[in-house]
């Protein structure tokens, strides 16, 4: 079987019915997304209410990055879904928005196929484990430079 | 030998949106509209050379007073990405959806080129006629035909015909048994109140592997929608935002497209002061502005919120001169006026955009339009037709009627696959 992508995530489509641009894209077993077209395999480029694919795993799951409000200092990436540093565990949310706690949620026509935790915990087994970090300023496509996190739902450790 | 340098490719970008349910939690984008020349997206940070005196003449402190996003999107929306904008311009909560009048599933698969299939109800297809379905909304093989109504068979299940006026009565793609059979979904959206926040995300050079940047904008808000239509082409839509703040993306968005077609000027039915334009309109223009408020700066670096003011919906068109009422209506008060007055001339405008498969629909209205300036035309030595360029604004409360103000001063109304509201 192939290896799944690092930075990639599965996730099944549940909005109207598109068409993915050009590019490459993978099942969730991490094999290339091909379709027949004359016993010819070509790139599946349709997307169907109930397709499962792999995603760029902060699309599937969102990401909390935690903000300067005076905008002094590099915003840092804390991980995937909801993450809360130790240091601010007992404050609200408004406290925490106010020390500039973002969370950025995944995107609405997508939805995981397994629990972050789940996720973090397969991840984590592939010794992907890492460290916040500032918010990167290129991209590398397939390869997604970011970080993971390394709690979801729960605080940092 | 120096190696050839790797520029990014222009075109390499893309352009993406999303509501924000949380107003100030951004969301991953998943509305991709193709974009055009004149997208483009501003950091506009503001900043101020402060000229302390110390004897010298070269003291300047540069500080940073202020910084938000100005954006430009330049698209043909498709019908139902269009939705989304529509109601982001619009405001919230502003989209009334009514079901489809029909929907069922298919009975029995069918091949490509039959002339009939079979469906399990026949609510919405009695009476007589014609009527658009689509089969299988949202699939690969959906396709939109015309069929014949009165659906027969008297009982589940029920056969419909394809109607000839429809790729001469063939079905054009091979349909899975129980795959769903739907009339259209209408969006019925008129300006209303505050608009929502919606999160924005560009990628300069970042798709193929190319290595570029993608920026994410919180917070933003529709500050003006301009549609413009002109003889012969595509529908062309200027939508600015104005956003919070912006983040570098650590990766590119999987960019999905909407797979309809764009809205071209011809599909256009033209109803100016409830007479037909009679193919007469050359061009047209239709601005919405919200207005927005975006000087909230507090102690931060940008703004705290964005607001809806007043709303201005203008209205230009163009039509090949065959009267001069126009004219008259405009600086006489009536068609019928004779000297300058100080009636202002009122009217309505009304445009219908209906797509081949007349499933898709657009339509923009405005109830009352007070017209502001009709020139008259130039004289020209060539002896070709007159343009007769009027310009207007949507007027709610008629300066000399009586009774209620009107319900809006734009209302757009779509037909489409979008089977939910926005």
């Amino acid at each position: 079987m192939p290896d799944i992508p690092e930075g990639m995530a599965p996730a099944r489509y549940k909005g109207h019915g598109v068409g993915l641009r050009e590019g490459n894209y993978y099942n969730t077993d991490g094999s290339k997304r091909k379709r027949l077209v004359d016993g010819t395999p070509v790139d599946n480029l349709s997307l169907e209410p109930g397709d499962e694919l792999l995603l760029q795993d902060e699309d599937v799951y969102g990401k909390t990055l935690l903000f300067d409000p005076q905008g002094n200092r590099q915003p840092l990436y804390l991980g995937l879904g909801r993450v809360v540093k130790p240091e601010h565990a007992d404050l609200s949310d408004k406290e925490r928005a106010e020390l500039g706690y973002e969370r950025h949620l995944g995107r609405p026509d997508f939805e995981p196929i397994e629990p972050l935790e789940k996720f973090l915990k397969r991840r984590e087994k592939a010794g992907k484990k890492e460290k916040p970090k500032e918010v990167p300023q290129s991209v590398v496509v397939g390869q997604p430079a970011n970080v993971s996190a390394e709690q979801g739902e729960s605080e940092e450790s | 030998m120096t190696a050839p340098l790797v520029p990014f490719r222009g075109s390499n970008f893309y352009a993406g949106f999303s509501e924000e349910t949380v107003p100030g939690t951004p969301v991953a984008p998943s509305i991709f509209p193709r974009w055009r020349n004149g997208t483009k997206v501003e950091i506009a940070a503001d900043f101020s050379e402060e000229k302390e005196g110390d004897g010298s003449r070269r003291t300047t402190l540069l500080i940073k007073t202020g910084s938000k996003v100005k954006i430009t999107l330049v698209s043909s929306l498709r019908p139902n990405e269009r939705g989304y904008f529509e109601k982001w311009a619009q405001g919230a909560s502003s989209d009334t959806y009514t079901a489809p009048a029909v929907s069922t599933t298919l009975a029995g698969a069918t091949l490509a080129n039959a002339t009939s299939v079979t469906v399990h109800a026949n609510t919405g297809l009695t009476g007589s006629g014609t009527i658009a379905l689509v089969l299988e909304p949202g699939t690969a093989t959906e396709e939109i035909a015309i069929f014949t109504i009165p659906a027969t068979g008297g009982s589940d299940p029920f056969t419909l015909a394809v109607d000839p006026s429809y790729n001469g009565g063939h079905l054009k793609l091979a349909h899975a048994n129980s795959g769903a059979v739907k009339s259209k979904a209408t969006h019925t959206i008129p300006d209303g109140n505050e608009g929502p926040y919606v999160t924005a995300e560009f990628g300069f050079g970042n798709l193929f592997s190319a290595g570029g940047t993608a920026i994410r904008v919180r917070s933003c808000k529709v500050n003006k929608f301009t549609t413009e239509g002109e003889k012969g082409k595509i529908l062309m839509d200027t939508i600015e935002m104005i956003g919070i703040v912006s983040t570098v993306q650590g990766s590119p968005a999987t960019v999905t497209l909407e797979q309809h077609g764009p809205f071209i000027f011809y599909q256009g039915a033209y109803t100016v002061d409830g007479n037909s334009t009679a193919q007469a309109l050359r061009k047209f223009s239709l601005e919405r502005n919200n207005n927005v408020d975006d000087d909230t700066q507090g102690e931060g670096l940008n703004p705290t919120c964005l607001i809806f003011t007043d709303l201005d919906v203008k209205l230009k068109y163009s039509l090949i001169l065959t009267s001069f009422s126009p004219i008259y209506k405009t600086f006489f008060g009536s068609t019928t006026g004779t000297t300058d007055s100080t009636q202002v001339g009122l009217g309505s405008f009304n445009a219908l955009f209906t797509q081949p498969d007349t499933l898709n629909t657009l339509a923009y209205n405005i109830l009352t339009v007070g017209y502001t300036n009709t020139p008259w035309p130039d004289a020209q030595e060539d002896g070709k037709h007159w343009d007769l360029d009027v310009e207007g604004t949507s007027v709610v409360v008629p300066p000399s009627g009586s009774g209620p103000n009107n319900a809006y001063k734009l209302q757009t109304t779509l037909t489409n696959t979008q089977y939910g509201a926005y």
